[in-house]
């Protein structure tokens, strides 16, 4: 485990993130435990309201009051970004870890052509000359497929894959180690998101840095990720390389899931989807954080019911590198 | 139970300018279908394609600047009176996108789906009450009593669209229009929506418009197939025909554009030729009832 722990380049070790509200706390993350190596694509999957955009924000230390971090560590490269004052992390952010937002429509300055955005963000961080920051700008728009002329273009110009592909652009600028995207394809159509995608895994390729690549869409994840973890009211449930989630997922939110999406091809079998809805963080229900939608739950052997319904599992590794929290699953 | 039937059906915007010199936007053009009883038919295509201004065009919410509407025969285009719309509007339903926008936040469940049954007078007060349970029960929430009694925030995203759903069939249309009615649910719930539209189109008899960018889902509960490209359809037919063998350039480019977990990334490049220019171009049948937008 040791060994593993120092190779990470991003390591959450039982984060925990509360929204302070008047009268109580509503804990969105709940001890979420995850690693990504240099390099690696991690997908975090899960549907609205489970917490992943908080983790993206807890990890950029970016929460905005109510939210804090109530406890665990977040360590980049070894170090506790929780801990880092304000300086350190300005140092940090952006430079090693930086971040595309879902709406990326609405991150750039509407009155400010994209170069001076560019030539904005390289002056906050370096000591460099305007036309130097534009000539970068330039290059860096071709590397995602815009020309360098588009530097005088104002976002409004540009479409919407265009000016989602200028903030992966600006993600990029620093050469950080790490990206962490939420949702950043959510708004595009399919087309203009499998060529983002693709443009994505080529600069991956070139440059090597490593993305925390949050989405709902988990057909897209088990294409696009090395390896998927899925958060289910504020937990991860499931963690495991992509193929062996694809192929053998254990938990039943997992195989909800993977049950929600209609085939392209192939016979069309009725689909069931999960019942129910996510349940509300203020109250999560006891146990199983799963168990009032869950169709293995049925109280059938009344001991297991008991146990789903009164503690809570806890995060196994069932096979190598494939982690599992479910009463059902037995251990390894 | 009735059919919708547009024919030829187009809309321009103005962009900029006055008189012959205006500039227009040819949002859709040369646009033909017919919705039948228990029947869906799907309308896929990207953002911008038109999709959406064809349900308001159905909805009446646009005037048609070409083409004609036929519901049952009957050229419906034209009458903006207001005892016609209100007749034309108790057959053709329509459901929105967003569930949050499209209730009443300060009012009860029971609220949405009793005011169309006033205003369209479908029946006495002293059924109402009992018709707005029968219909929340209908659509899959329950108990209803409870349900009826809450406000639109105590619901979730999936629980609000039926609401919604309730309130389109509460006048029993023969028609219900669904502009992308699944795209803000939760991945674990929009299964439920479609197989609720599968179980009232086979139980009511009731025809579907499904608009949608989400072919698969498309595939799961159409019929029939209209694939959009800059206002106009390219490839129309029965939905594993479009789907399963497609002919056009851009119905090709749809598909492989789709995300799919069997084949893990495909980093070749997406083919956008061909699909420059649709002017001079027309639907020919490829194999009977397969539409393709072809050169003439």
């Amino acid at each position: 485990m040791s060994a593993v722990a120092t190779k990470a380049l991003l390591e959450l070790d039982d984060l925990s993130v509360d929204y302070v509200l008047a009268d109580r706390r509503v804990r969105a993350v709940d001890g979420v435990s995850l690693s990504i190596a240099p390099g690696e694509i991690l997908g975090l999957a899960g549907e609205s309201g489970c917490g992943k955009s908080t983790l993206a924000s807890a990890v950029l230390q970016i929460l905005k009051p109510p939210a804090e971090i109530a406890g665990g560590r977040i360590l980049f490269q070894g170090r506790d970004l929780a801990a880092m004052s304000r300086d350190e992390l300005r140092r940090v952010r952006w430079r090693h870890v930086s971040l595309v937002f879902q709406s990326a429509m609405n991150v750039l300055n509407p009155v400010m052509r994209v170069g001076d955005q560019f030539v904005d963000m390289f002056k906050a961080h370096d000591r460099v000359r305007k036309s130097d920051a534009l000539a970068r700008a330039g290059d860096l728009l071709e590397l995602v497929g815009i020309e360098r002329t588009r530097v005088r273009s104002y976002p409004h110009e540009l479409s919407g894959g265009m000016r989602q592909r200028v903030v992966i652009a600006m993600a990029l600028a620093l050469e950080p180690e790490l990206i962490v995207m939420d949702e950043p394809t959510t708004a595009l159509d399919v087309v203009v998101q499998r060529e983002i995608l693709q443009e994505l895994e080529q600069l991956k390729q070139r440059l090597g840095f490593a993305v925390l690549f949050i989405t709902h869409d988990l057909s897209l994840l088990v294409e696009f990720s090395d390896r998927i973890a899925i958060m289910y009211a504020g937990e991860v449930v499931e963690s495991a390389a992509s193929d062996v989630l694809f192929r053998s997922a254990l938990h039943p939110y997992t195989n909800g899931l993977m049950s929600s999406f209609p085939p392209l091809t192939g016979p069309i079998v009725p689909l069931t989807g999960i019942a129910g809805a996510p349940p509300d963080l203020a109250k999560p229900p006891p146990g199983c954080r799963f168990h009032p939608r869950c169709p293995k739950c049925t109280g059938l052997d009344s001991a297991l019911h008991r146990l789903q319904t009164s503690e809570r599992p806890q995060l196994r590794e069932v096979a190598p590198g494939h982690h599992v929290a479910c009463h059902l699953v037995d251990g390894a | 139970m009735s059919t919708l039937e547009v024919q030829g059906l187009g809309k321009r915007f103005p962009l900029r300018g006055t008189g012959i010199r205006r500039d227009m936007l040819d949002a859709v053009s040369d646009v033909s279908f017919t919705l039948r009883p228990g029947c869906v038919t799907a309308l896929v295509g990207e953002s911008g394609s038109g999709k959406s201004t064809v349900a308001r065009l159905l909805a009446r919410l646009y005037e048609p600047s070409d083409g004609t509407i036929l519901f049952d025969g009957e050229d419906v285009g034209g009458q903006w009176r207001r005892k016609t719309l209100l007749d034309y509007r108790s057959r053709v339903q329509m459901i929105f996108q967003d569930p949050f926008a499209s209730l009443n936040p300060v009012k009860r469940v029971e609220h949405h789906i009793a005011r169309p049954l006033q205003i369209h007078g479908r029946c006495t007060r002293g059924q109402v009450d009992a018709r707005v349970r029968e219909l929340l029960a209908r659509v899959g929430l329950v108990p209803p009593d409870e349900i009826a009694q809450k406000y639109p925030h105590q619901l979730s995203g999936g629980q609000r669209q039926r609401v919604a759903i309730a309130r389109a069939l509460a006048v029993e249309p023969s028609v219900i229009l669904a502009d992308e009615p699944i795209s803000m649910l939760d991945v674990s719930i929009r299964i439920g929506i479609l197989n609720l539209i599968l179980q009232l189109k086979r139980e009511l008899g009731i025809a579907f418009l499904y608009i949608t960018h989400d072919i698969a889902s498309a595939r799961y509960v159409a019929d029939e197939v209209l694939v959009m490209y800059r206002g106009r359809i390219v490839e129309q037919g029965p939905t594993d025909a479009v789907l399963l063998d497609p002919q056009h350039a851009y119905t090709k480019l749809l598909l492989s554009a789709v995300p799919n977990p069997e084949s893990g990334l495909r980093l070749e490049p997406l083919v956008r030729a061909e699909l420059a220019d649709q002017t001079g171009t027309q639907l020919q049948e490829f194999r009977p009832g397969h539409y393709v937008r072809r050169p003439a």
